[in-house]
């Protein structure tokens, strides 16, 4: 296959397997928007780039270098030592064993002499290592910066391109293309333990946000899978250490709250993969949905195929006629107290493109999450689009919205009590009427909740369920809202609730349910639940995710309160 | 006679030119180096927005296609760096990418797609500019900022990591 067959074979595969990604029919408008928006002033600060600072300090090094060296013949072998070591990255997050090699080689190319003490320290292997690589630390920095390099610009450093005479620029092309015909010809390159440190550090630096101070304190392990030929890399540092250093918002690969870290006693680790020639696999997932799972994808299969028997009538024998696609995955049901969307076995049955039944299962206990006949969802879909667009009309001609977002697009949770008032007032009598008309649309909303079909719309089930209530103001009976407020927070302490995470929340709901005029309702959702991106208030696994409280709006008796522990959606919570 | 007009034209027709002759390209060039469909709709915008207000820094030293490629190239390796969450786990596999596939795509095709994707990255880099845009070796060189050799020596590594791929007929080294 020649170098034109290649390239044709490589365009062909990937503009056909890539040629399903939908472009953006706006994209010029979306453009235009943005310049049109761009006022100068929130555009991005400038990254210099560690190449052009490297640059910079060149020039200033070499308009100070009194002696150049360009000599070829001794430059030769520091170059291949410097590519066999594969050189390149921050100098901070070199080993010490790293930093010594590469001022023993600049040693030997006589880029450096021990007349220089830090080179003498560095060399003198009576010393620690810690000793030695921070005296060739400052050797090495002191040279080509602490900036990014590698092979090639310390190629540049020492041996300027356009310094070069055209003799030792043909010796310089003629041994470039011997080393790396030299390269390409060894079958494989073994990792190096020191290989697989520096990728470590690569990692935490460069993906993540690392306190570089810490970089030595981080435990390098790995493992070899003989079978699949692949490392996995083991990278711990005792937690206590860590949290002391880290600075407020920096986001580690160690973090235990984002996906990747882990604890394991007192230290925080992350894993990932490297094949065996030390090309990046990824970072191993510990919360990955098959990492969380307890059931097989055959075992789950079973469960998968009984739920369809039951809940849809459909036969073993035509499930067997159609192509399975089995997967673990997030499923669409969010677990607040994990903050994370529950694992799931995801079965699809039919051709792709053309799904015919679908169904998750639960991966750590097994419970059907969701069933459905993707065919049928389609045809009651179509059918509940026309509901809706009637249900739309009524309201619209009411001169009311639909959709539950206020002026200032807050959410219904956060509207004034007045404000929920007026659209009760509006809304209810007009969808209460529908729905008495229509028993087969609350129907089909309820099979939504209950995740029979393939398509949610999720704002009907939500609006239906906060038509169920009237709201209304307080009458000059009623406690105050203050007061109600204070009741609910009164009780949500005494059950245990943290008095900071009270106060500090500003999720609190509170509805004045006028469903029953002779006896009004306060109720007051205390919510205990914070972003995940807030780190001051992390998520306590086993606490509640909040109180809802109900109490008489005249004498202020508390009538009922519910500790919520699982997110069971927006229908208890009006 | 294309310089005439591309000087007469607004930057707004510019851009919508732009856009429409280069968007595909641009967002499968930019799923190559991100490995996600949204990812890669991100860079595409961020790279004509970036290309739209240095329409005047353009000089045509180099074709507009590769001045696009270096700009998103440029992008990608900014959002891999500074949203490192979403580089979790980035392994592809070849059924991973059935959904951004045409339907008639050969699973060998799909594999060999894969595979490159998998590439370490300055291999990947070299395969994609020079091999997938069927860019020049010096356009590759100038873009990676690297030498002639060390282009061609990459992209041998690349051609040997996906002989199983491309060996149906027999690679040929020449």
């Amino acid at each position: 296959m020649s170098d034109k067959h290649v390239k044709e074979t490589i365009q062909q595969a990937m503009n056909h397997t890539l040629c399903g990604l939908s472009q953006d029919p706006f994209l010029t408008q979306r453009v235009l928007w943005r310049a049109a928006n761009d006022k100068g002033e929130a555009q991005m600060k400038k990254k210099i780039s560690g190449s052009l600072i490297f640059a910079f300090v060149m020039m200033l090094l070499l308009a100070g270098a009194a002696l150049a060296i360009t000599n070829w013949d001794s430059l030769k072998q520091y170059f291949e030592t410097v590519r066999t070591m594969d050189t390149e990255g921050e100098l901070a997050r070199w080993s010490d064993e790293d930093k010594v090699s590469l001022l023993q080689a600049m040693e030997e190319a006589g880029l450096v002499t021990r007349e220089d003490g830090r080179v003498q320290t560095a060399l003198d292997a009576s010393l620690p290592l810690s000793e030695r690589g921070c005296a060739a630390s400052r050797v090495i920095a002191e040279r080509y910066g602490e900036d990014y390099f590698d092979s090639h610009t310390v190629e540049q450093r020492e041996f300027p391109r356009e310094e070069r005479s055209p003799q030792e620029q043909a010796d310089y092309t003629q041994w470039d293309q011997q080393y790396w015909s030299q390269w390409n010809s060894l079958e494989k390159q073994p990792l190096t333990e020191s290989r697989i440190y520096r990728d470590t550090m690569n990692h935490l630096t460069e993906i993540g946000e690392f306190p570089r101070s810490l970089l030595r304190d981080v435990q390098v392990s790995y493992d070899f899978d003989e079978q699949q030929r692949t490392y996995t890399v083991t990278a711990a540092i005792k937690k206590e250490l860590y949290l002391a250093k880290r600075e407020t918002g920096q986001v580690s690969l160690f973090d235990p709250h984002q996906s990747v870290g882990y604890e394991s006693g007192d230290t925080l680790c992350f894993q990932f993969w490297l094949d065996e020639f030390g090309a990046f696999l990824g970072i191993k997932n510990p919360n990955s949905p098959q990492a969380r799972a307890r059931l097989s994808l055959e075992e789950a299969q079973v469960i998968a195929e009984k739920a369809l028997k039951v809940r849809l009538n459909v036969d073993q024998d035509a499930l067997d006629s159609l192509p399975l696609r089995a997967t673990y995955s997030e499923s669409g049901e969010y677990v607040q107290e994990e903050g994370r969307f529950r694992a799931a076995c995801t079965f699809i049955w039919g051709e792709k493109g053309d799904t015919r039944y679908m169904v998750d299962i639960d991966a750590q206990t097994g419970r059907v999450i969701k069933a459905f006949d993707w065919q049928a969802s389609e045809a009651v879909l179509e059918q509940s689009r026309a509901w809706m667009a009637q249900l739309e009309e009524l309201l619209r001609e009411a001169g009311v919205s639909a959709d539950l977002f206020n002026r200032q697009g807050e959410y219904i949770w956060q509207w004034s009590l007045q404000e929920r008032a007026e659209w009760s007032q509006a809304a209810r009598p007009i969808v209460r009427s529908f729905l008495d008309e229509h028993p087969e649309f609350v129907r089909y909303l309820e099979d939504v909740l209950a995740n029979r079909y393939a398509q949610s719309p999720s704002s009907w089930p939500n609006l239906i369920s906060l038509t169920q209530y009237a709201y209304g103001l307080p009458d000059h009976q009623a406690i105050s809202q203050d007061k109600a407020y204070e009741t609910a927070r009164e009780v949500a302490l005494s059950l245990g609730a943290s008095r900071q995470y009270i106060d500090e929340n500003k999720n609190h709901v509170i509805y004045y349910d006028v469903t029953d005029p002779n006896r009004p309702l306060w109720k007051v959702h205390i919510s205990l639940i914070f972003g995940d991106a807030d780190t001051a208030h992390p998520r306590e696994p086993t606490a509640p995710l909040g109180y809802f409280v109900v109490m008489d709006a005249h004498t202020g008796e508390v009538l009922m309160v519910r500790e919520r522990t699982v997110n069971t959606g927006i229908r208890e919570l009006v | 006679m294309e310089d005439a007009r591309e000087a007469a034209a607004s930057p707004q027709e510019r851009l919508a030119s732009l856009v429409k002759e280069h968007q595909a390209m641009l967002l499968r060039v930019c799923y190559a180096y991100l490995c996600d469909a949204e990812d890669a709709r991100d860079a595409v915008q961020e790279t004509f927005f970036k290309a739209y207000k240095s329409f005047g820094g353009f000089r045509g030293e180099c074709s507009e296609k590769s001045w696009l490629i270096q700009i998103a190239r440029n992008t990608c390796l900014d959002m891999r760096r500074s949203a490192w969450h979403r580089r979790v786990d980035r392994r592809i596999r070849a059924e991973d990418l059935d959904s951004v596939a045409h339907p008639e795509a050969a699973g060998e095709e799909k594999e060999l797609t894969a595979a490159i994707l998998q590439l370490p990255p300055k291999l990947k880099d070299a395969v994609i500019l020079y091999y997938f845009q069927g860019l020049s070796m010096q356009e590759t060189a100038d873009i990676l900022r690297i030498s002639q050799p060390s282009v061609s020596g990459r992209l041998s590594r690349a051609r040997k990591r996906l002989k199983a791929f491309l060996e149906g007929e027999g690679y040929d080294e020449r």
